[in-house]
């Protein structure tokens, strides 16, 4: 097969296609519209109308220098065996050049380079020199010193191109003089109108109010539509997927490659010329925007083409060489034996075209736009037709592309078209129409001297849509290429983008002066954002995605129940259930370069819950790390404590937490207390696990804290009393004793404000001690410090001496202890 | 005793009380000696004691003489307290020398997220211009984040938001917009709200694209809400936000819950349009920052407003790059990365 030779695109000077992008010829334009403005110009208005120009490729030098040359003599060299001497003629000159490749003969039209062109493939710049005695005045060219392709077998031979004239610059036999533009297509994905030049072309003469003959496309070939054919029938099972299909028969065809121009064209929008037939089909489909498909008859099991579903893992293998595994929800063309295409997507390798064929079929349909989206992205396939057909073409095109078609078909391939086309289109797509007025397109836009109603109605008419006045209505008739225009609201955006958005004159809603409503959860965050950096915490922001790896090294693994179908990668695989282990990374990344950090987050944990949405709590994490410390829990406790005081949350404890607590794992034994707020379980803080210490090989001393914020919300108490400070001294006293190792001092504190008069002002723990020697294995001293005030007096001894005993009491009778001072 | 005898004793004494009082090294010492002779049972009042045996015209001429000598002992007091200030004073002084060009003690200050700060500021504007803070839910249904927005299943623009989803068919919201459904079914007419949050594509990570990014979607509903009033709106945003006259350009663009679509670029102000290559628009002028629309009639239906009575608009712009532009910020990951060298710098 002859692709192989003209494979690859022309290296430098373009760009490799991509699927959001869709490269326009200018000159392609210019056959059904006039364009006189600038590229600046024309990017400037299509951009503030239609969609992005990325940017545009001027082909303008392309091929500077090379000229059509015909060879009138040639010899051997008299010095060089494997050298020639050709005489070329270029019209009023004749040259001498002195050429390596043996593929020429007397009468072949050849590319010539002369004296001072520089070929940029190549990197050479072309002068007279001596070759072993002979002066060469330029040189003939093979297609990868041009730049065409890969070929460097031989000189580029230029006698089939039609109308080859010798003197003629090479870039206007090749049509190469060009400017391309780069069109952001996302933007289009409702208009399937403009993934063809046609329709772009039809937006250009709107924007422009240039005139707008598609006629250049439409064929003379006379041809008749029939449901059947001698050599061919059809059938559709799927009416709903399939919504027309043509088809027509071509004999004797002889498959090769392209003329130059037609390659050159494809090229210039970033398609790669394979051979005559497959690129009339691309030529047509960038045309008109009707993808197109050639069968080899002969290679067809019977002659029936069948369009149906595929069958329980029924398998094709594509032209790119991949075999496929297709489901039953996939659209399929097929012969009596097998599918022979996944229709709208790829046809299959065992039926392309090659240069043997000599019978097409050739195939114009219109497919379902979802389940075509949806084959293509189940196969991971996207196409040049898959992407038109995803967006919803006109069913009505189908016949104008294949008649297109056969024109082009019968003029480079020889082929016999046969004068007769089946056509099965079961249920023919309706014109839309809308009622609408002028006003109401006016007022919708806000902007009444934006344009009028005589203004509207021309508009409408350059984008082919039908407009009749009925009294002070407009009704529109819609064209089926424009499946986007269903109510007025498309209709205002069609007005509004062609006078440009830019030019709409700005106003402000009109509004009462109701106060805005607070969201107090929201200025909630903030309060617990800015006390955690008053306390010298600063905020990070971590991924809502977390990985295995790094929960089981926290040994917290269990806790990961909501997995992502499709992660972006392991590390990133689960919605996460906790923020600490990411701080705990985030300490390992700032420990090479800080001997204190603490960090918080307030971010979102996720729970799953049976057959709902996961349940989502507002996190409060907190980490310090201090590298020259042995320990960090009294640091973290500090934190926590300032936080719940500063947000006005009574009643908070902390306890040593049960071992089924789900982050338990994440802490030091010894070190890991429990908050509870009106003893419900708020959160958990303490000093890292030395486990998780070892493995990240962290020196000194991590405290982390990990609070449920939506549960500090619930708790916090908004109205702040305010109590009076005393201007009288206060009496301090400490009490020493001895109790259990494992009684709560939050508990011990608590009692003693309960159980005293309200001269007691504060009952603070002054510390805890354990000593196994002095005072046993299960004992710790405690020392407590009770501070009394009145506000209005001095107070002596006796004036506590009730409460104090009280608080002996309540230490002896309810803690068990034992007095020490 | 006579007068002579006193007078001696007076002499004595007076020598005694100099001579501690020149010896004294501090203050407190110095009162000490003050106080001691100059009290109750001190010498001096002893003697006072002593005058009713004297002459009347004597009794004059001793009280003189202790005036005279309590003046002399209070001047050497005096003299001896000031000289001995001094130099306690001196002495501090030397003691507090201290190096002032070495530099003070680090103070470690917590740091609010960039992303958090720019929220803030936006919100505020937001809330001045009449609009409440919704937050967004962020994993929520297929319906929320697509159909209750125009988007079927199957429907070709879901191409735009690569979704992703956890393995029972949630979905990590892919835009803001997934909470304007509930808004709108809920709130009550005309609805201005704003919402700002977490959203997630499946995209891979680079300096500018990132799976996990933030948006601050707004919603406007009431009568007679113009496209005009649309643009009008951010403008008035946006120069608020950029303190100064933002200019717009807009392109026509494609979201199916709003028709028509719009993205708003606002003037690039790092380079302000000059020559040469400038990495925030990218050489274009023009920064990308607001994808916008009146919103789409099915969409007012679906959540049981009249689309023929009520209209509105809708936007979603996104945070991170606001951030981006502001600082100049060049890698998106930087958000993420959890590296304080990057945090403390806002
Ligand atoms: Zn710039």
């Amino acid at each position: 097969m002859e692709s192989k030779i003209y494979a690859g695109s022309t290296a430098g000077t373009f760009v490799s296609y991509s699927n959001s992008k869709m490269k326009i010829s200018q000159n392609w334009l210019k056959e059904f519209t006039e364009i006189t403005h600038s590229p600046e110009e024309i990017i400037s208005h299509l951009n503030a109308s239609l969609a992005e120009i990325e940017d545009y490729y001027d082909y303008e030098n392309l091929y500077t220098g090379i000229i059509v040359g015909k060879i009138t003599g040639l010899k051997p060299h008299p010095n060089a065996d494997k050298l020639q001497v050709a005489t070329v003629t270029t019209g009023e000159h004749t040259h001498t050049i002195v050429c390596g490749a043996s593929n020429i003969s007397v009468d072949d039209y050849v590319p010539v380079a002369l004296p001072g062109t520089y070929l940029s493939e190549i990197d050479l710049k072309i002068e007279s020199r001596d070759l072993r005695g002979v002066t060469s005045e330029g040189m003939l060219c093979s297609p990868k010193e041009l730049g065409i392709s890969d070929d460097h077998s031989g000189i580029l031979i230029l006698n089939d191109e039609p109308h080859v004239r010798v003197g003629e610059y090479f870039s206007t036999l090749v049509k190469a003089h060009d400017i391309v533009y780069e069109i952001e297509n996302k933007a289009l994905t409702h208009r399937p109108d403009t993934f063809s030049h046609l329709g772009i072309a039809r937006e250009f003469s709107a924007i422009f109010g240039t005139k707008f003959s598609p006629s250049k496309a439409d064929t003379k070939t006379k041809i008749t539509i029939s449901e059947t054919h001698p050599h061919l029938s059809v059938r559709i099972e799927n009416e709903t997927l399939c919504r027309r299909y043509t088809a027509a028969v071509i004999e004797n065809v002889t498959v090769k490659p392209s003329p130059l121009w037609l390659q050159q064209g494809l090229k210039s929008v970033g398609v790669r010329p394979i051979n005559n037939v497959v690129d009339i089909t691309n030529f047509v489909m960038l045309e008109l925007g009707q993808p197109l498909h050639a069968f080899d008859k002969a290679k067809l099991t019977g002659e029936e083409i069948i369009i149906r579903t595929a069958t329980e893992k029924e398998h094709l293998t594509t032209i790119d060489g991949k075999n496929r595994e297709l489901d039953p929800s996939m659209l399929v063309i097929a012969d009596e034996k097998e599918a022979i295409a996944i229709a709208g997507v790829m046809g299959g390798i065992d039926t392309e075209i090659s240069k043997d064929t000599t019978t097409i079929v050739l195939e114009s349909a219109n497919f379902e736009h979802y389940n075509n989206r949806k084959t293509s992205r189940t196969l991971g396939l996207q196409t040049d037709a898959s992407i038109r057909f995803s967006k919803n073409q006109d069913p009505n095109n189908t016949l104008p592309a294949i008649t297109r078609a056969l024109e082009l078909l019968a003029e480079l391939t020889e082929g016999t078209v046969s004068d007769t086309i089946i056509d099965q289109y079961p249920t023919p797509r309706e014109i839309q129409t809308i009622e609408i007025t002028a006003d109401y397109i006016m007022n919708r836009i806000g902007d009444p001297s934006l344009t009028s109603e005589k203004e509207i109605i021309s508009t409408l008419k350059k984008l082919a849509i039908d407009v009749t006045k009925n009294k002070d209505h407009l009704v529109l008739r819609v064209p089926s290429f424009r499946p986007d225009l269903t109510i007025k609201a498309d209709i205002v955006e069609e007005i509004a983008r062609l006078k440009g958005y830019d030019n709409i004159t700005l106003t402000l809603p009109k509004r009462d002066l109701t106060p805005v409503s607070p969201n107090d959860a929201v200025l909630w965050k903030r309060a617990i954002a800015d006390y955690c950096a008053r306390l010298g915490y600063s905020e990070v922001y971590n991924y809502s995605f977390v990985g295995k790896d790094l929960y089981t090294l926290c040994n917290v693994e269990s806790l990961l129940t909501i997995p992502l179908a499709n992660p972006i990668s392991p590390d990133r695989a689960f919605m996460r259930p906790q923020l600490l282990p990411q701080l705990i990374e985030n300490i390992n990344t700032n420990r090479k370069n800080f001997d204190h950090a603490a960090i918080f987050e307030l971010e979102k944990r996720f729970h799953s819950v049976t057959d709902d949405l996961p349940q989502e709590i507002t996190s409060l994490a907190l980490a310090r790390y201090e590298k020259h410390q042995p320990h960090a829990f009294l640091e973290i406790k500090g934190a926590v404590e300032a936080l719940v005081n500063q947000l006005h949350i009574a009643d908070v404890t902390f306890t040593q937490p049960t071992d089924d607590h789900p982050l338990i794992n994440l802490f030091s034994q010894k070190r890991v207390a429990e908050v509870l707020i009106s003893g419900e379980s708020a959160g958990i803080l303490g000093e890292l696990a030395p486990a998780i210490e070892i493995e990240l090989g962290f020196e000194g001393a991590v405290g982390i804290a990990e609070l449920n914020a939506d549960l500090l919300f619930h708790f916090t108490d908004s109205k702040r009393a305010y109590s009076p400070v005393s201007i009288h001294p206060e009496l301090v006293m400490d009490i020493s004793c001895l109790v259990d190792r494992n009684l709560s001092l939050d508990m011990l504190k608590n009692s003693i404000e309960r159980s005293t008069s309200e001269l007691l002002t504060s009952a603070r723990i002054l510390e805890s001690l354990t000593d196994a020697a002095k005072f046993g294995e299960d004992r710790k001293s405690v020392t407590i410090r009770l501070v009394f005030q009145s506000p209005v007096r001095s107070l002596s001894k006796a004036d506590t001496a009730n409460d104090l005993q009280n608080v002996k009491t309540i230490l002896q009778e309810n803690f068990g202890a034992e007095i020490r001072s | 005793m006579n007068l002579e005898e006193l007078t001696k004793e007076l002499a004595v004494i007076q020598d005694e009380i100099l001579t501690k009082i020149k010896a004294s090294e501090a203050i407190p010492q110095l009162n000490d000696i003050k106080v001691a002779y100059l009290s109750k049972k001190g010498p001096l009042k002893d003697l006072q004691t002593k005058l009713p045996t004297l002459k009347p015209e004597e009794k004059i001429t001793f009280g003189q003489k202790i005036n005279a000598a309590k003046s002399t002992i209070q001047s050497a007091y005096d003299k001896r307290q000031e000289e001995l200030h001094l130099q306690e004073v001196n002495l501090r002084k030397d003691k507090n020398w201290i190096d002032v060009t070495i530099p003070g003690k680090k103070i470690s200050i917590g740091h609010l997220h960039p992303i958090t700060q720019l929220r803030r500021e936006a919100e505020n504007i937001f809330m001045n211009m009449g609009f409440e803070i919704v937050e967004p839910r962020s994993i929520d249904t297929d319906y929320n984040v697509f159909e209750a927005l125009n988007i079927p299943v199957g429907h070709p623009a879901r191409d735009m938001w690569d979704t992703f989803w956890t393995t029972n068919g949630y979905i990590p919201i892919t835009h803001t917009s997934a909470m304007q459904h509930t808004i709108l079914k809920e709130h009550d007419l005309p609805v201005r709200a704003i919402v700002p949050g977490r959203c997630f594509r499946q995209e891979a990570t680079d300096a500018t694209h990132e799976h996990t990014f933030y948006q601050i979607e707004g919603v406007y509903v009431d009568k007679n809400i113009t496209l005009s009033d649309l643009i009008g709106t951010l403008k008035t945003f946006l120069s608020a936000f950029y303190d100064r006259d933002v200019q717009l350009r807009i392109q026509p663009s494609y979201f199916p819950f709003v028709e028509p679509g719009l993205e708003i670029m606002i003037d690039c102000a790092i380079c302000k349009g000059k020559e040469g290559y400038c990495s925030t628009c990218r050489g274009k002028r023009w920064i990308e920052l607001v994808p916008a629309g009146p919103i789409h009639p099915n969409v007012l239906t679906m959540a049981g407003i009249d689309p023929n009575e009520y209209s509105g608009f809708a936007w979603g712009m996104g945070l991170d790059r606001l951030v981006m532009i502001k600082y100049g910020i060049e890698d998106l990951r930087w958000f993420h990365s959890g590296d304080l060298r990057f945090l403390q710098q806002f």
